[in-house]
């Protein structure tokens, strides 16, 4: 008796959790305020101020200085990119022997293809791993 | 003719003069076959970056060489029936040549237009 009692609102629920969201954004929101998660993020979204200085100025603007990224094979006057050069492309692919991608280094597109071939070739010929473990 | 680096890895088993042997063989067979080797570049042993057919480490030996396109296969064919050989790679280089010719004179270009800019403005003061 008791179980199908419960069974059956629990079903409701669900199938009004479904429904609701579609129609409105808000009763989600407050279905969610049981979780300590969803609780949080609502106040912080409402009263921007106050949230953003309890999470450390998350609204604001942070001082903090990225630094530039360049072409180092611009940078360098490297002309071509030899597989040869070991210890070059071994900048190149951080620890999984991967490639690194071009918005991690900041390479140009047209150095990042020669890269990539060199790498490759220098994996061929085993001076550079195609994985690591 | 194009030019092209040829690398290839040689067993770390392959005792020193069996491989001068070896690469004699191949320059001449380059001789024979209408190309010419610029430079031989001997490596020697060094470590792979994994293992081919059981080895941890192999010798490692580059031709750069001028060759018609007939000469490669032929010279891979070789490659691949010589069992000291474990690994080769064979790369065109015109582009690399091109490339760093045209990086070269653009420098050179750069640098004689500075030069210039100086003197004139030397000469006008």
């Amino acid at each position: 008796m008791t179980e199908t009692a419960n069974r059956a609102p629990a079903g409701e629920a669900r199938q009004g959790q479904g429904d609701r969201p579609a129609r409105q954004g808000a009763p989600a929101g407050e279905r969610r305020q049981g979780g300590p998660a969803g609780g949080d993020r609502r106040p912080g979204g409402q009263g921007r101020p106050d949230g953003g200085q309890r999470h450390g100025g998350r609204g604001k603007k942070k001082f903090y200085y990225r630094k530039r990224k360049f072409c180092k094979f611009k940078a360098e006057k490297i002309d071509y990119i030899d597989f040869k050069d070991v210890e070059l492309l071994r900048s190149f692919t951080p620890e999984r022997g991967k490639i690194a991608p071009r918005r991690q280094t900041g390479t140009s597109a047209k150095f990042q293809r020669m890269l990539a071939t060199a790498i490759k070739r220098a994996r061929h010929i085993a001076l550079l791993p195609y994985t690591t473990d | 003719m194009n030019t092209y680096e040829s690398v290839f890895i040689s067993a770390p088993t392959v005792a020193p003069e069996a491989h001068d042997k070896l690469v004699s063989h191949f320059e001449e067979l380059i001789a024979n076959n209408g190309g010419t080797v610029l430079n031989t570049v001997r490596w020697g042993r060094r470590q792979l970056a994994y293992e081919i057919k059981r080895f941890r480490d192999g010798i490692y030996t580059i031709f750069e060489m001028e060759a018609p396109g007939d000469l490669i296969k032929e010279l891979e064919r070789q490659y691949r029936l010589n069992e000291s050989i474990i690994k080769f790679l064979t790369v065109k280089t015109d582009r690399k040549k091109k490339l760093i010719q045209k990086g070269t004179a653009k420098r050179q270009a750069k640098q004689e237009a500075r030069q210039k800019r100086k003197a004139r403005k030397s000469s006008d003061s």
